[in-house]
């Protein structure tokens, strides 16, 4: 009856602390990740400027590898952050880099083609399309 | 041709001065607060935009749902998944105009408490809505800062009785940035 006892209470402990350690789990790194899908910043950047509506059912919630041409990048207090061009003058992407990710680089080079993987946010008020927790793609 | 040149002059300086009537950021800080004495519940979204028309005084920001960071994975998926429905309404939006704009010297140094009369839509929802701003004038740079006090229930946003204690029915939200002109 003791030995019985003993397990239930191990049981009970270990369960206890599966669950602590679940619910203070850091959300996962965008690194390890599973994209659903590959597209370019023009076309990301056309659909939500054909269709908003449709556009956010599309792709809000998906995890987005995206390729495009760097415009900037830049740290915002401690956040980096990558703007990708996506056709015309003022039609960007923002892409805001996963504090939960190990990064090899947070700069990049004005001009140059990268792959980035995030989750599609949804689009600004002026259009500008916005991908959360990104890392590079290589 | 002198008084055309003149003429083309002035009207770039007053369309430069349009420009700078506008200013805003893609870069606020945008923070969640709905802890209680239970628990501490609170998000971070490094990427708010707010624009605000110095000469209207028209104001409009925006926050992307699926931008605000939990230090825990489970709440910030109960966040997107079970309460703000992040996927199906992917933003919230306050449209507004500064109602005491005469008050707000933009071209002074000094701190100036505004008021923001307009509408906010959260989760599918939009209400009339009275928003205090302080805007700061500092060496050519204007900040802004607003805190909100946002009631779930008038957003459709239920919270299960499991864990109503552990929630704020009144969630604080405070949005701050420097604009800079567009």
């Amino acid at each position: 009856m003791k030995k019985v006892l003993l397990v239930l209470l191990a049981l009970a402990g270990l369960g206890g602390g599966y669950g602590y350690y679940m619910w203070n789990k850091a959300p996962e790194s965008m690194a390890t990740r599973k994209s659903d899908m590959g597209i370019t910043s023009e076309q990301l950047y056309g659909a939500f400027q054909k269709d908003e509506t449709a556009a956010n059912a599309e792709y809000v919630g998906k995890i987005i590898i995206i390729s495009g041409k760097v415009k900037e990048s830049r740290m915002v207090e401690g956040v980096a952050k990558v703007t990708l061009e996506a056709g015309a003058d003022a039609a960007v992407i923002n892409c805001e880099l996963d504090n939960n990710t190990v990064h090899p680089r947070t700069q990049f080079n004005a001009g140059e083609t990268i792959k980035i993987k995030g989750e599609c946010a949804g689009a600004d008020l002026d259009g500008t399309v916005m991908l959360s927790h990104c890392a590079e793609e290589k | 041709m002198k008084k055309l040149f003149f003429a083309a002059m002035a009207l770039l300086a007053f369309s430069l001065q349009i420009d700078a009537q506008k200013i805003g950021t893609k870069d606020a800080k945008v923070q969640f607060d709905a802890s209680s004495p239970l628990e501490p519940i609170k998000a971070t979204n490094n990427s708010g935009t707010v624009a605000l028309n110095t000469a209207t005084g028209d104001v409009a920001a925006r926050v992307l749902i699926k931008n605000f960071i939990f230090k825990q994975s489970t709440m910030q998926e109960h966040f997107n998944e079970n309460y703000l429905e992040s996927t199906k309404f992917p933003n919230s939006t306050l449209k507004g105009k500064i109602t005491n704009l005469s008050d707000v010297k933009f071209g002074t140094d000094g701190t100036y408490n505004a008021k923001i009369k307009g509408t906010l839509e959260m989760h599918g929802v939009t209400k009339d809505v009275e928003v205090p701003a302080v805007i700061t004038v500092k060496d050519g740079v204007t900040s802004f800062k607003s805190d909100l006090k946002i009631a779930c229930a008038d957003y459709k946003i239920a919270i299960p009785s499991v864990v109503a204690d552990k929630i704020a029915k009144d969630v604080k939200i405070t949005i701050e940035g420097a604009l800079k002109a567009n």
